[in-house]
């Protein structure tokens, strides 16, 4: 496990957010990531996962609370920066995806950040290949299938270099492959260097991506910590109306208590 | 409800150009610059002729690129044609009966006498003919033109990037507006039984209607966020690397010396003799 020693690269106090409509999303979260780290936080439908994800780069400003981004507070002045170094993937590509070719698509960040020209071209070439879709620079997103829209949406923040990716459901409508494609492919730009935020309701891939993880229900972070320590644990899972047969079958030990969590827990 | 889905689906594969953008041939090679200007010219030469003749020339002018570009004569043809009901054909209805002349059709309902007049045949005739040499000459460019390229054109144009940035977004979204709306269709004949009244058929489509239009703002401002994320701050940056090269400015030069050529000699400023002529000559082979 690591140790962590340094200042977090994100660190969230506090913070509250209600909906425009008065939904209180958000109710006094606190966390903290450390660079290098991938890290889930885990939660069903509605918890706020998403709402939090959307802080993270300024698209949401706190109802209170603060967060900040390697040392600076999210706020308007630091936006450039904060979208420079924070790299956000949408849950739903087809959002993410809006220009008419795939290259033109992940050349969009890049230019907003006010790049040459060269380094543009390199950038977009070399994220491109990073995610596997070298050859399909022209296409237009609507031929792409999803695996590959999702891909490309990675790449669209890759092309950015940011120093944290912040991914909402990476996996979600996938196939098989192309869930496990994707996950290998978070796993190596962790191991690049890459700290790696994934918020995800599928609890059976997040030991296979991270390394440290949040619970979060109803706009509250429940409990923190290690993967294995906490979906080993039935009862934080439960609780947070997490729990998966699949999980409990590889990780929960005690065999009565993994036949009490059946018969309490449905997915 | 069935004919919506027909007319969607159709749609959606006319608006799929991009297999036929990346076939290749002298057209699809020439700039998007040259055949963006070109195009326009040829339009514009189009709804400035007066005669027949003249619009007869456009019609060949506009096959030979057709023919080059070796496009199937039938995907031509028929997006070509494809709006034409819609549109041209709601417009060019109303000119069959108001244009006064010789009587050649009349439709007795009840109450009114409708009098299709032989001028206002051939005045309909000509217009739907006019229309179709537009769209035909605006389908050969975009059968021939990679979407982002045409786009990158424009851009070169000078046309403001909010409108070709506009364009761009729109082309990507209908496709996924147009299958979300089939998904919506089949969604309810899924749950549909025998035939519904029209009253019912027309809530449901209102409903269909206010839900897709809900769902495209929801979207649009996801998208905007998504845009907002990696660094949009307003302004649309691009990187344009189109070249002029030497033939295609040729080939469009060709092409509009050809639709000037059109243009004044059927405004009589040039070969004066040669549009009365040939008018006289399709008098005496048609009779019209």
């Amino acid at each position: 496990m690591k140790k962590p020693i340094v200042e977090p690269v994100v660190e969230v106090k506090d913070l509250e957010y209600f909906y425009p409509d008065g939904t209180h999303a958000l109710r006094g979260v606190s966390l903290k990531v450390f660079k290098g780290e991938s890290v889930a936080i885990l939660g069903p439908n509605g918890a706020g996962k998403s709402t939090l994800l959307l802080h993270l780069n300024g698209l949401l400003t706190p109802s209170a609370g603060n967060v900040s981004i390697l040392g600076k507070t999210v706020e308007k002045r630091n936006l450039k920066f904060i979208r420079s170094k924070v790299g956000l993937v949408f849950q739903n590509p087809d959002d993410q995806l809006f220009q008419s070719a795939l290259w033109d698509e992940v050349a969009f960040g890049p230019l907003n950040l006010g790049l040459s020209k060269d380094s543009v071209v390199r950038r977009v070439n070399a994220a491109i290949k990073t995610v596997g879709l070298s050859g399909l620079e022209k296409k237009a997103p609507h031929h792409l299938s999803l695996g590959e829209k999702r891909r490309a949406a990675i790449a669209t923040v890759l092309a950015m270099d940011p120093e944290i990716l912040v991914l909402d459901e990476p996996t979600a409508n996938l196939d098989p492959r192309g869930t496990s494609s994707t996950i290998e492919l978070l796993r190596k730009l962790n191991v690049d260097g890459k700290t790696i935020i994934l918020a995800a309701h599928d609890v059976s891939i997040v030991p296979l991506i991270a390394d440290r993880c949040f619970i979060m229900s109803g706009g509250r972070i429940s409990s923190e910590g290690r993967v294995d320590e906490i979906l080993s644990n039935a009862s934080i899972l439960s609780e947070a109306n997490l729990s998966s047969p699949y999980v409990e079958q590889r990780f929960v030990k005690p065999a009565g208590e993994y036949h009490q969590v059946r018969r309490s827990g449905s997915t | 409800m069935l004919g919506v889905k027909g007319l969607l689906k159709s749609l959606r594969e006319m608006v799929d150009i991009e297999g036929y953008a990346r076939l290749d041939s002298p057209v699809h090679r020439i700039d998007p610059r040259v055949k963006l200007v070109t195009t326009l010219f040829l339009v514009f030469t189009t709804v400035t002729v007066k005669s027949i003749i003249s619009m007869l020339l456009l019609l060949i002018v506009i096959f030979l690129i057709a023919l080059l570009s070796r496009l199937p004569m039938r995907t031509f043809l028929g997006r070509a044609t494809f709006i034409i009901p819609f549109f041209a054909g709601i417009i060019a209805l109303p000119i069959l009966f108001i244009t006064p002349g010789v009587p050649l059709l009349s439709l007795d309902l009840g109450t009114t006498n409708f009098i299709i007049t032989e001028e206002g045949f051939s005045k309909a005739a000509l217009f739907v003919f006019r229309v179709w040499l537009c769209v035909a000459s605006v389908i050969v460019l975009l059968l021939t033109t990679e979407f982002p390229m045409l786009v990158r054109g424009l851009e070169k144009l000078r046309i403001p990037k909010p409108f070709t940035a506009m364009l761009s977004i729109t082309f990507r979204y209908i496709f996924l507006s147009i299958d979300e709306l089939l998904r919506m269709l089949r969604a309810k004949e899924a749950r549909t039984f025998g035939k519904l009244g029209v009253r019912r058929s027309v809530k449901l489509a209102a409903g269909v209607i206010s839900t897709s239009l809900a769902r495209s703002f929801e979207r649009g401002e996801r998208v905007y966020q998504a845009m907002l994320a990696r660094g949009f701050d307003g302004s649309f940056r691009t990187l344009n690397d189109l070249k002029l090269r030497l033939p295609g400015v040729i080939g469009g030069f060709f092409l509009i010396l050809a639709s000037i050529t059109i243009l004044l000699a059927d405004m009589g400023i040039i070969f004066p003799g040669v549009v009365p002529t040939l008018r006289g000559y399709m008098r005496i082979l048609t009779g019209w």
